[in-house]
């Protein structure tokens, strides 16, 4: 789950994407992105949401997406092809293709133990149930009929 | 190659020719990069004495081994060339992201020779590396002017540039890269101003590798949680930003108050502090390139006569402002903040020299004719409208432009000006802290706290607590903290990670990166070695003992009120101390053995 | 006497400021103040019977460390600063 509020647009996530999936540091390789909007004074970081219904699985011609034991929808390289179909078929723009490694770059959660999630300082990005996050937000607006109509917290 | 890149690029501004060369590995190895390397190699090719204008003059961009990668908050690069403001060596550094952008375009730095006909831009994209026409920016404000560069080039590209104030070749103005961060000190924008250089845009998709990977992943692991754990750095610093210090200083009695003649007690602190700033002001934390602290702050006042909305303000720019000026109006110290940014402008030598001409006009050394106006301590408006003038040199602003010191001195009065080797000192009173003092005194690069920040041990107490009223072993923590810092700027890491992380945990993330199986202490001595190197650029630009001091205030006048009263700044009690604790002789020179030692040639 | 809370200390006091009186010692005034407010001030501040290192406490400006630390006696017109340990530059 990611919760763009709390971003510091810091791109530790990149850093950590990129470094774990190539040994290398070049966030432009990496399968997560923050976006900053200056003006309005928000960051948000952008990632595969491993969707319910993937696209990217439904379009491969050689059926090397799939859904792996960690709710990962992951390319399998040795099946790929880098036809790219994938990345045109992603509606959200979150699978791309590096150029040096000539591969796809595709969010695979990192087995179970996301680099970007364990890494952001601010808890912008979290690994966990979309649920549990719906709580939270529908906690803030309970707090604030509590605030409205509620009595004296002490 | 780890860590750096291993690439230079050279640019000629008067012939507009671009090299590119190789870096000069044993050099890096001696001096890391950032402030040490650019340090080393400014030496090599411009002589010190060197007008900072003259087209010889060079300016150099340059980075750290550490930038770019996941060490911990590694986002800085340094500019380094002769300062306007001071004659000494200059080099401030800044965060952001343009700094690991340039290594991902795979240079280094950037070394900028001669002078461009007309107003010109760097263009880099990896391998494509051009000069450009400027002329369509010239006279635009630093937000004008990046806005501009993007749409021109490329939306995720990354702008360092300078505003209105570099151009108009005010002493204090500074490079500012994505609008809001600042390599701030000592004019080294007006350098580039002199050199019709008025921005470098930079867009890079190449890799950046570390020696060890997992060596140092882990070194990376280990160091990000200490900073998270830190109550400092993991939750103060986020929490209020820099300007959290107002209020402790304050308590401490020494926050400089009114061009620091009414002692270290501001009564009107609390108006201008972190937590009303936070409550008031703050949209949301910012962090640099891979910064796990996020101490940045967007802010926006969203109504009445200073509307506006930005980047800060910094503690020292609060102060500046604040308390030195004697206003109140946090609204109207973060419009002038914003300004600052906006053209270009370095707000502690900006707030303090109005402070400066606000004591002239109080003690009638400035009278109205000289100004059209009054000018009194707290004029919230005057703050605002004279940072305007002056980064457009208009009016009174001309002479502001100057820095407190040459204009001070213009009217027979330098005593009044706050500064060390014609450089404003910063928002800590040195004889309430006494370590500060002797920092401000020593620093190459003239009055300024960041070069060996004694705050920190004397009031928060970080690594441990020292009494700030005393001068016992002063000078033997200020050289660790000068040379530690010194090691800091030039690996391409932020000051602030030492608030929660130490000399082990940053020389394993250099050794780890770089591959170079530096001890602890070999670490801590590049520091060492950088502090004597620039040390030996001002005494070859003509500096001798004699400007190693502090305002005749800090000396002679005694604290009126506050727990530091009847204090005044013992450095001659100092001085001869911390000469001896670098190795120098009792003129400040330092000694063949030391430099034989450090391996200075 | 005056107590004065700073930074986040104010979100476990809800108040900047406070008078207190009849207090001898640091530790007395401390001890009162963590059962003014509660748990989350208390873990903050004072941990088995002593201060932690992540306050900064100061009477009349001077840190207590320079004093006698958590037995400083305190006298009636004293001013006390509690601040959580921070930084910034």
């Amino acid at each position: 789950m990611i919760s763009p509020e709390k971003c510091l647009g810091c791109r530790s996530c990149e850093l950590a994407c990129s470094f774990n999936r190539t040994k290398d540091f070049n966030p432009r390789q990496a399968a997560v992105s923050v976006l900053t909007y200056e003006e309005a004074g928000i960051s948000v970081p952008v990632m595969c949401m491993q969707c319910e219904e993937p696209a990217c699985m439904k379009v491969c011609p050689v059926g090397a997406i799939s859904r792996d034991e960690n709710g990962a929808v992951v390319s399998d390289p040795k099946k790929c092809i880098v036809c790219k179909m994938c990345i045109s078929a992603c509606p959200l723009g979150n699978i791309s293709f590096n150029p040096s490694t000539r591969k796809i770059v595709k969010c695979n959660l990192c087995g179970g133990d996301p680099q970007c999630a364990k890494f952001c300082p601010a808890g912008a990005i979290e690994y966990k149930e979309g649920t549990e996050a719906n709580l939270g937000r529908k906690k803030v607006i309970a707090d604030k009929f509590k605030e409205l109509f509620g009595g004296e917290d002490k | 190659m780890y860590g750096w890149t291993g690439k230079i690029l050279r640019v000629n501004l008067t012939d507009s020719t671009i090299k590119t060369e190789a870096l000069n590995m044993k050099d890096a190895k001696l001096y890391l990069g950032g402030r040490g390397l650019g340090t080393k190699m400014y030496m090599d090719e411009v002589d010190p004495k060197i007008d900072p204008f003259s087209p010889k003059n060079k300016i150099i961009f340059l980075t750290g081994p550490l930038t770019g990668t996941f060490g911990t908050s590694a986002g800085r690069y340094e500019v380094v060339t002769k300062a306007p403001l001071t004659g000494t060596i200059g080099a401030s550094n800044s965060g952001g992201h343009f700094g690991p952008e340039l290594k991902y375009a795979g240079y280094d730095g950037i070394i900028f020779e001669g002078k461009s006909e007309k107003p010109a831009y760097l263009f880099i994209n990896n391998d494509k590396v051009e000069l450009r026409n400027a002329e369509h920016l010239w006279g635009k404000t630093v937000n004008e002017t990046t806005d501009s560069l993007l749409a021109e080039t490329f939306e995720d590209g990354r702008v360092a540039c300078i505003g209105p104030a570099g151009e108009k070749l005010v002493l204090f103005a500074t490079v500012m890269n994505e609008k809001g961060r600042a390599a701030g000190r000592s004019g080294l924008g007006a350098v580039m101003g002199s050199k019709n250089l008025k921005a470098v845009v930079v867009k890079g998709t190449k890799s950046l590798q570390v020696a060890d990977n997992k060596a140092f992943y882990d070194a990376c692991v280990d160091a990000r949680n200490k900073l998270r754990a830190h109550p400092v750095t993991g939750q103060g610093l986020a929490l209020y930003g820099t300007q959290i210090l107002v209020n402790i200083l304050n308590q401490s009695g020494g926050l400089p108050t009114r061009n620091w003649k009414d002692g270290g007690v501001f009564e009107h602190a609390e108006d201008t502090s972190g937590e009303a700033l936070t409550s008031k002001y703050l949209v949301r934390n910012k962090g640099c390139f891979g910064c796990t602290i996020g101490c940045g702050r967007i802010t926006r006042i969203s109504e009445g006569k200073f509307k506006s909305f930005g980047e800060g303000p910094e503690y020292e720019a609060g102060w500046s402002y604040g308390a030195d000026c004697g206003v109140k109006e946090l609204d109207a110290i973060c419009k002038a903040n914003f300004i600052c940014n906006d053209l270009g402008l370095d707000p502690i030598t900006m707030g303090s020299t109005i402070a400066c001409a606000m004591e002239m006009y109080d003690k009638g050394i400035l009278a109205k004719k000289d100004l059209g106006k009054d000018l009194l301590f707290g004029d919230a408006d005057a703050i605002v409208e004279y940072t305007r003038m002056t980064g457009y040199r208009e009016g009174f602003g001309d002479k502001l432009a100057q820095g407190s010191y040459r204009m001070a001195a213009a009217y027979g009065h330098p005593e009044l000006s706050m500064t060390v080797k014609k450089q404003e000192m910063p928002a800590y009173d040195g004889r309430a802290l006494q370590g500060i003092g002797l920092e401000y005194a020593t620093s190459n690069r003239g009055g300024c706290h960041v070069r060996g920040y004694m705050t920190s041990p004397e009031i928060l107490g970080i690594p441990q607590k020292l009494d700030p009223l005393v001068t016992t072993d002063k000078a033997s923590w200020l050289k660790i903290f000068q040379d530690l810092t010194a090691t800091v700027d030039s690996a391409g890491i932020c000051l602030f990670t030492t608030f929660g992380i130490g000399l082990p945990e940053i020389a394993a993330m250099i050794r780890t990166a770089t591959g170079i199986n530096y001890t602890d202490e070999e670490v801590l001595q590049i520091g060492e070695r950088i502090w004597n190197l620039e040390k030996i650029f001002n005494l070859k630009a003509g500096f001798t003992k004699a400007d190693d001091t502090l305002p005749p205030r800090l000396l002679k006048e005694p604290m009126p009120s506050g727990a530091a009263k009847g204090k005044v700044n013992q450095l001659d009690v100092m001085l001869p101390q911390y000469y001896q604790a670098r190795g120098w002789d009792k003129e400040g020179i330092p000694m063949k053995e030391k430099l034989k030692e450090l391996s200075i040639e | 006497m005056v107590v004065k809370f700073f930074a986040y200390i104010r979100d476990y006091t809800h108040t900047k400021e406070l008078t207190v009186d009849g207090c001898v010692d640091m530790r007395e005034l401390v001890e009162r103040l963590c059962g003014m407010y509660g748990k989350k001030f208390e873990d903050k501040v004072y941990k088995n019977q002593e201060l932690t290192s992540e306050v900064i406490i100061l009477l009349n400006g001077r840190h207590i460390t320079h004093y006698d630390g958590i037995d400083t006696k305190l006298a009636k017109d004293d001013e006390i600063s509690i601040f959580p340990v921070v930084a910034g530059g």
